[in-house]
């Protein structure tokens, strides 16, 4: 017999399909649907098989084989497919031992019946085209009905299984509907329905292949939605696969050559094309090897982010509810201790007196201090509210300037206060939180200057408002420059008290800035040279930019 | 209108503190030197409070102190309050045992926070007068007003209500939101204090019921919230619905006992 071109179109479709099922069964036997697939590729490769050879084989007995082969073949198949199906949908029935055998005993007893018994087929004939027929025997259309029946039921408990599964996994259950459904379309338009308007017409050959290797579709679909569901390596195996077969094609080729030049020609043809599928080959094994470690770092990552951000948020809401907690027995301290000096339990001694004010200092402080840390958490979750309202800015300015040249005179130190001739037009803005930045920026100015003083310096031009602190203090070296405005960085503290009180820190200023359109920088010639701290805000902000808005009319 | 003296020798200090205490509401008189300060007080013996400098000229600040407390002239339940620049803890102890009624450290205060420091001093000291004036008895008489107070945790009932109770006031205590409604209704009550959370219900609910009643909706309601930045807190204080609001956390019990009275329009 000599190799035509059907001969070598059934040997790679065998050939993939006995690969693939080989492969699939591999990667995983334990897996149920591993087994069912490998089950259905290979009772799919011998129906095509014995389809095939039927009507190829010329010895008659031969043919006859072939024939119930065929029908026994079908039987497989059928029951394969449901119970690839069964699987696929992940039906804990099946998984049971003896449940699962009777897919294969039932067929098995179908294949002894056609082999050994004249109850489903009784006989055959050659028919005037050449093609061998069966003749059903008592059981024949019983035959038919479970042939046809069971791999439609297999597609009924695909779309079941495909209504109960969660979204993600919604993807295989389509594919492999695609692909059976296909299939079994074609099969039972070529084999069951048209077959009478077929046969007798001259395309009879071409639908009966047509009808033969349409059972790869499902082996495709499946096999892809198999494929799909793993990891990467299957990706390479597959390619290698294809190349492997385009390789044995082109090596066919070599022996079907009709002359020398052909065999010259084609095989050279063939040792190329092996040298470029290794390179190829290759390379797609490194890239796809890379992918998946990247695959898996990034989803390592991913989780590492997702503990990371629920910390965070657990630290926010910690300092959240530590200071909620935390008012509650502060205010009973404030509260009794006020009723206490007052003498409302009876007079108290001068000695006592003064001790109980210092409680009530400290307390206050505390208090304070727990409305700073609550609005560090406001302020990182978000949730900080901003009033804006036209303000003049000078004034809040000015103010500031009066409580901190007292201070600065205590530790005798200079303080200016500059401002322009033109006075500053008052515009938008959050002036409580304005003001906390400016006094913070102050205040640091004056903690770390020993000697000399502090000048605040506001200037504007058209687009925009800039107070700049310079003192002649302790400065900050270049590295430090970029990293003061980072969270729970502070400098180290050198100076006693913080006299105003807010302590809130260059972080916070930082977010008040923004949420205005504008910015803080600082600049410094180095250590012992002194710095300025500038904040700039522009005088209309964006939209876009900054905080949300809570206008106060 | 509390009538300070000033007793200052820096006169760029002076004049800030002057100026920030004035546009607060006091009348201020500066003097620079300690004998300045005696005759001051002399001529005019009405003053709520001295603000005693300890370095100054010509009598030192511990000089005018002990004068003030041991002349008989001068009234002996002035309010003297010392503040220098001095952190030493025994000038402290030293302006106590002489008589001083407070100590504030300069450094500690920024101009804003003295006015406020010297608010609470005068407060304190108007209220400390007011206990003494009624030694003996343990509250002033009952007023015939009721007052619902609505709030969970017992220490503020403890701490607000007594203070409340003293000032002559009847006060209903109620934990949970639903029996403080019901209450309102059943029984007559001149003026709710509520707390803005509550175990079964909002502090805005319990406004809202209130309100939609009948029969308790001219009450004046009295909102003590723990911060103005929690839902939407600052909203329903500025609604209609809310008489008056404070923070728990800034208001003392004796301030409320104030601000109640001036619902009633009583003097306190």
């Amino acid at each position: 017999m000599l190799f035509t071109g059907d001969m070598v179109f059934v040997l790679i479709t065998s050939f993939l399909l006995f690969f693939l099922g080989i492969f699939v069964f591999y990667k995983d036997s334990k897996q149920y649907i591993n087994r069912s697939f490998f089950y259905l590729s290979l009772s799919i490769l011998s129906w095509i098989l014995s389809r095939y050879f039927e009507d190829i084989v010329s010895d008659e007995q031969l043919r006859a084989f072939y024939l119930f082969s065929d029908f026994a073949a079908g039987a497989f198949f059928a029951f394969s497919i449901l119970l690839f199906c069964l699987d696929i949908a992940k039906v804990k029935a099946v998984e049971r031992r003896f449940f699962r055998s009777l897919f294969f005993l039932v067929p098995g007893l179908i294949a002894v019946l056609i082999y050994a018994t004249p109850f489903i087929l009784s006989g055959y004939e050659i028919n005037r085209d050449g093609i061998i027929d069966p003749i059903y025997g008592v059981l024949g259309s019983f035959y038919d009905i479970v042939v046809t029946f069971i791999p439609l039921s297999g597609i009924g408990f695909i779309i079941w299984g495909f209504r109960r599964s969660p979204e993600r996994d919604r993807a295989r259950y389509i594919y492999s509907l695609i692909g059976i459904f296909l299939t079994l379309s074609i099969i039972l338009l070529t084999n069951v329905i048209m077959v009478g308007a077929i046969e007798g017409s001259g395309n009879y050959h071409i639908y009966s292949i047509f009808g033969i290797f349409s059972p790869i579709l499902i082996v495709l679909f499946s096999g892809y939605s198999i494929i799909r569901y793993r990891i990467f390596n299957t990706k390479i195996i597959a390619t290698e696969t294809l190349s492997f077969i385009i390789l044995l094609v082109t090596f066919l080729q070599v022996f079907l050559s009709e002359d020398m030049y052909q065999i010259i020609v084609r095989g050279i043809i063939f040792l190329s094309m092996t040298v470029l599928i290794g390179m190829l080959v290759k390379s797609v094994d490194t890239e796809i090897n890379r992918k998946e470690e990247l695959q898996e770092i990034a989803m390592k990552l991913a989780v590492a982010n997702e503990e990371l951000r629920k910390l965070d948020n657990t630290k926010s809401e910690f300092i959240s509810i530590a200071s909620h907690q935390l008012r509650t027995p502060l205010t009973a301290i404030k509260g009794f201790l006020s009723l206490v000096l007052e003498g409302s339990y009876g007079k108290i001694s001068a000695e006592v007196e003064d001790v109980l004010n210092k409680v009530y200092s400290a307390n206050s402080h505390l208090v304070e201090l727990v409305e700073n840390l609550l609005n560090i958490s406001r302020i990182e979750s978000g949730r900080i509210q901003y009033t804006f309202a036209k303000a003049d800015i000078t004034d809040t300015i000015r103010e500031l300037a009066d409580a901190f040249s007292v201070v600065a005179k205590g530790r005798k130190l200079d303080f200016a206060f500059v401002h322009p001739e033109m006075p500053v037009p008052p515009f938008l803005m959050d002036s409580q939180k304005i003001r906390e930045v400016i006094s913070n920026m102050i205040d640091n100015a004056i903690k770390y200057t020993q000697q000399g003083g502090v000048t605040v310096r506001l200037s504007h031009d058209r687009e925009k408002v800039r107070v700049a602190v310079s003192d002649t203090g302790v400065g900050i070296a270049p590295e430090e420059l970029s990293v003061l405005f980072q969270k729970f960085r502070r400098g180290k503290d050198s100076g006693k008290v913080n006299v105003s009180g807010t302590g809130l820190g260059l972080y916070v200023g930082k977010n008040f800035a923004e949420a205005h359109g504008g910015r803080i920088f600082v600049e410094s010639d180095g250590v012992g040279k002194g710095s300025t701290f500038t904040l700039e805000l522009p005088f209309r902000i964006e939209k876009g930019v900054g905080a949300p808005k809570a206008e106060k009319a | 209108m509390a009538k300070i003296l000033l007793v200052e020798d820096d006169p760029f200090i002076a004049e800030i503190y002057q100026r920030k205490l004035e546009s607060s509401g006091f009348q201020v008189v500066n003097v620079a030197t300690g004998k300045a300060a005696l005759k001051a007080i002399e001529d005019d013996p009405v003053y709520d409070l001295v603000l005693l400098d300890l370095v100054i000229p010509e009598m030192g600040g511990m000089e005018v102190l002990r004068e003030l407390r041991t002349n008989g002239k001068y009234p002996a339940d002035l309010r003297i309050v010392v503040f220098s620049n001095l952190s030493d803890p025994e000038d402290r102890k030293r302006a106590v045992e002489l008589g001083a009624n407070g100590f504030m450290q300069k450094t500690e205060y920024t101009p804003t926070k003295l006015v406020e420091e010297v608010s609470r001093l005068l407060a304190l000291f108007a209220e400390q007068s007011r206990n003494a004036s009624r030694e003996g008895a343990s509250a002033f008489p009952a007023n015939g007003k009721r007052i619902l107070f609505i709030e969970d945790e017992p220490v503020f009932i403890d701490m607000f209500g007594q203070r409340l109770s003293q000032e002559g006031y009847e006060i209903v205590p109620h934990g949970s939101g639903t029996t403080a409604v019901e209450a309102a209704e059943r029984e007559h009550f001149d003026l709710i204090i509520t707390d803005a959370m509550l175990p079964n219900m909002t502090g805005q609910e319990v406004i809202e019921r209130i309100k939609g009643n009948e029969k308790t909706r001219h009450i004046p309601i009295f909102l003590l919230s723990a911060s103005l930045e929690e839902a939407e807190m600052d909203k329903l204080a500025e609604s209609p619905d809310v008489f008056k609001a404070f923070l728990k956390t800034q208001i003392t019990p004796t301030e409320l006992a104030r601000e109640v009275n001036s619902v009633f329009e009583i003097k306190s």
